[in-house]
């Protein structure tokens, strides 16, 4: 079997904020797909999301996506060419339609066929659902609708490096299940960093995730490895045992236990949430994500 | 943790939907684009939409309702009759633009549409380019209100071009004002106490007897009143038209310029523009200057405290009409050259008087145009 090529690697990326180290000595690499990004709050995910869709320059490190280095400027406008992001909080023009908005963004991407980028922003604005209302103003939009439109935004002009800091934010049940259906359209033949902190999402949508704390990478692999790092450490109680890092009561009426099971415990199937737990093994975030 | 990467292999991109093929045109492209989609925004913001209507309205008006002396427009009059027109659109401009420049602040869109490709300065550029069509817009505004008393059968003297171009420069030189604004000071009050104080001061320089008549041509409108006295020869007249025309038009691009640099545009171009409307301006301004020479002063004193010795006279229908030698032969055949004879000792009407204090002062601008008068009766 033949190893996906590599889109993206980054080595030793180091940003401070003040005092913090935001990011330290992060490295990683990428392939088509969706990668999910997962660590607590303040672990550094938007920080280095912000890096890697180039919005701000590390302190130190390098990468070098879709073959471009975007620490010179022409790498830099090489790569934003092919990059699509959606920030954590997506700003909109509350009068614009949702055709006009994209129109907008498209231009910006130097989409410069009139008749061509119209089509473009159709094909989007029918790829999130968003073909029926595109001649609504935005602030007519439902924050869910709002946000597949900022989806949309970002997929303008098929870029080949797609960056989603917690697109499902805020977004009901439903509007989930159709977000994870467009992202995981969109990773079809894209490279798609999706930063979320829905291990569920992680679970069903991506083939592959790196877990960040403290600025730092603690795990770089597949959801499948990241769930085995919890194989014969969940067990069942009928308390919470205390010696578990973590443990629950569900709706069972027993309780889930993460950590280091006693002597005969009923182990239980390990879940890709369970894995990040122990990963994280107790640790909080110290600095601003 | 790290991960070595063995083979990294990246596969070249395809061209995005809408691409043009080669990256100077696409990029110039986009800009063109822009300016458009900013264009069209500007047109639907309800003070540009509402101030230039009422200007085209007044316009048609001024058209419609015509009375008296109409039928026979002085052109060197008429001209700058057209520069004030457009102030309050101008004021609308400036704020609109301002609003557009400072929407990515304002709506949080900065740092997502910050990673795309078109930069922050040339978006500037595509604001700047916004406006182009307003001008073109006061531009046509002005050619009809000019070109409807041009063509009139009674119309005498010769409009300047100069003049003319005030008004759709003035319009530039709110619009590139508005760009500025945003992008040294992004807030939207501070657009509003600019337009004010400007507005202010352009009324008390023109209207105070007390400004240096240098200062008075450094403010865009030459002359508030348009021209509000009587009409004079137009080689009398002496205003630097032409050379305010440069003077506005450099000021313009200097602003420009000023406006993508602080924007980051600091190419070649851009700075080689920004000398060259360096220049521009200080021709401008140099250029207008008041020079008054000791000839011209005579001349003026003549014309108005004894016009029968530079004046030529025709009687019809019982009346005698005087006008300066460049009336005569004025279309509509109302009055013809004669000598001063003609009037058989009669003095003749000394109507024409300098217009103003910028009359008095002698200047030719880089076109030296010079400008007609209409004849006079005799009483």
């Amino acid at each position: 079997m033949t190893a996906a090529p590599t889109t993206l690697t980054a080595s030793g990326l180091t940003l401070r904020y003040g005092g913090t180290r935001a990011l330290d000595d992060v490295s990683l690499s990428l392939t088509r797909g969706v990668t999910g990004l997962l660590g607590p709050n303040g672990a550094g995910k938007t920080t280095l999301l912000r890096v890697l869709a180039t919005a701000v320059p590390p302190d130190g490190g390098e990468f070098r996506a879709l073959g471009h280095d975007p620490r010179g400027s022409a790498g830099r406008l090489a790569l934003r060419r092919e990059l699509g992001y959606l920030p954590q909080t997506p700003g909109f023009h509350p009068d614009f339609t949702a055709f006009a908005f994209v129109d907008y963004v498209a231009i910006l991407k130097e989409l410069t066929d009139r008749g061509a980028r119209h089509r473009e922003v159709r094909r989007v604005l029918d790829a999130v659902d968003l073909g029926e209302v595109r001649g609504k103003r935005l602030k007519r939009l439902s924050g869910g609708m709002r946000q597949r439109v900022a989806l949309a935004a970002a997929l303008v002009g098929d870029p080949g490096f797609l960056v989603l800091d917690e697109p499902t934010v805020g977004l009901d049940p439903e509007q989930r299940m159709r977000f994870r259906e467009l992202i995981a359209e969109a990773g079809e033949g894209r490279t798609v960093l999706l930063s979320t902190h829905q291990t569920e999402d992680v679970a069903m949508l991506c083939h592959r995730v790196v877990v960040l704390a403290h600025g730092r990478v603690r795990f770089e692999g597949t959801p499948a490895e990241l769930t085995a790092r919890a194989a014969g450490r969940v067990w069942s109680s009928d308390r919470r045992d205390p010696a578990a890092r973590a443990g629950w009561r569900t709706g069972t009426g027993t309780f889930r236990n993460v950590g280091d099971p006693p002597e005969g415990a009923d182990l239980l199937e390990p879940t890709l949430e369970d894995g990040y737990l122990l990963t994280l093994d107790g640790e909080s975030a110290g600095v601003t994500a | 943790m790290s991960t070595t990467v063995e083979e990294p292999t990246v596969e070249p991109t395809p061209t995005p939907p809408g691409a043009a093929p080669t990256r100077t045109a696409q990029r110039t492209a986009a800009v063109l684009a822009l300016a458009r989609a900013e264009a069209r925004e500007l047109v639907m913001t309800i003070p540009v939409l509402f101030f230039f209507l009422l200007e085209a309205g007044l316009l048609v008006w001024k058209c419609w309702d015509e009375e008296g002396m109409d039928a026979f427009p002085v052109l060197n009059t008429v001209d700058r009759g057209t520069q004030t027109a457009p102030l309050l659109a101008c004021i609308a401009l400036l704020l609109s633009v301002n609003v557009a420049v400072l929407r990515d602040r304002r709506n949080g869109t900065a740092h997502q549409f910050g990673v795309l490709p078109m930069e922050p300065w040339r978006r500037t550029l595509a604001h700047l380019l916004s406006v182009v069509p307003f001008v073109l817009l006061t531009a046509l505004l002005v050619g009809v209100d000019y070109g409807w008393s041009a063509l009139k059968p009674g119309a005498v003297g010769h409009g300047s071009l100069g003049e003319l171009a005030v008004g759709p420069l003035t319009v530039l030189l709110a619009g590139v004002a508005g760009v500025l604004l945003a992008r040294l000071l992004p807030s939207t009050f501070v657009p509003i106490l600019f337009a004010v104080a400007a507005y202010l001061l352009i009324v008390i320089v023109l209207t105070s007897d007390s400004a240096p008549e240098g200062v008075r041509r450094l403010v865009p409108v030459l002359d508030a009143g348009g021209g509000g006295g009587d009409p004079v020869p137009s080689d009398l007249l002496g205003r630097p038209a032409s050379w305010h025309a440069l003077y506005l038009a450099g000021l313009c691009a200097l602003l420009a310029c000023a406006a993508l640099l602080v924007a980051g545009g600091r190419t070649r171009t851009v700075k080689a523009v920004t000398a060259v409307a360096l220049a521009a301006t200080a021709a401008g301004v140099v250029g207008q200057l008041p020079r008054d020479t000791a000839a011209l002063e005579a001349a003026r004193r003549t014309a108005s405290t004894a016009p029968e010795r530079v004046q030529s006279c025709t009687t019809r229908g019982g009346a005698t009409y005087c006008a300066f030698p460049e009336w005569n032969g004025v279309r509509g055949g109302v009055g013809e050259g004669r000598g001063p004879g003609a009037l058989g000792g009669r003095r003749p009407g000394v109507r024409p008087a300098p217009d103003g204090p910028a009359a008095h002062r002698p200047h030719r601008g880089p076109g030296g145009r010079q400008h007609a008068v209409p004849l006079h009766h005799a009483r």
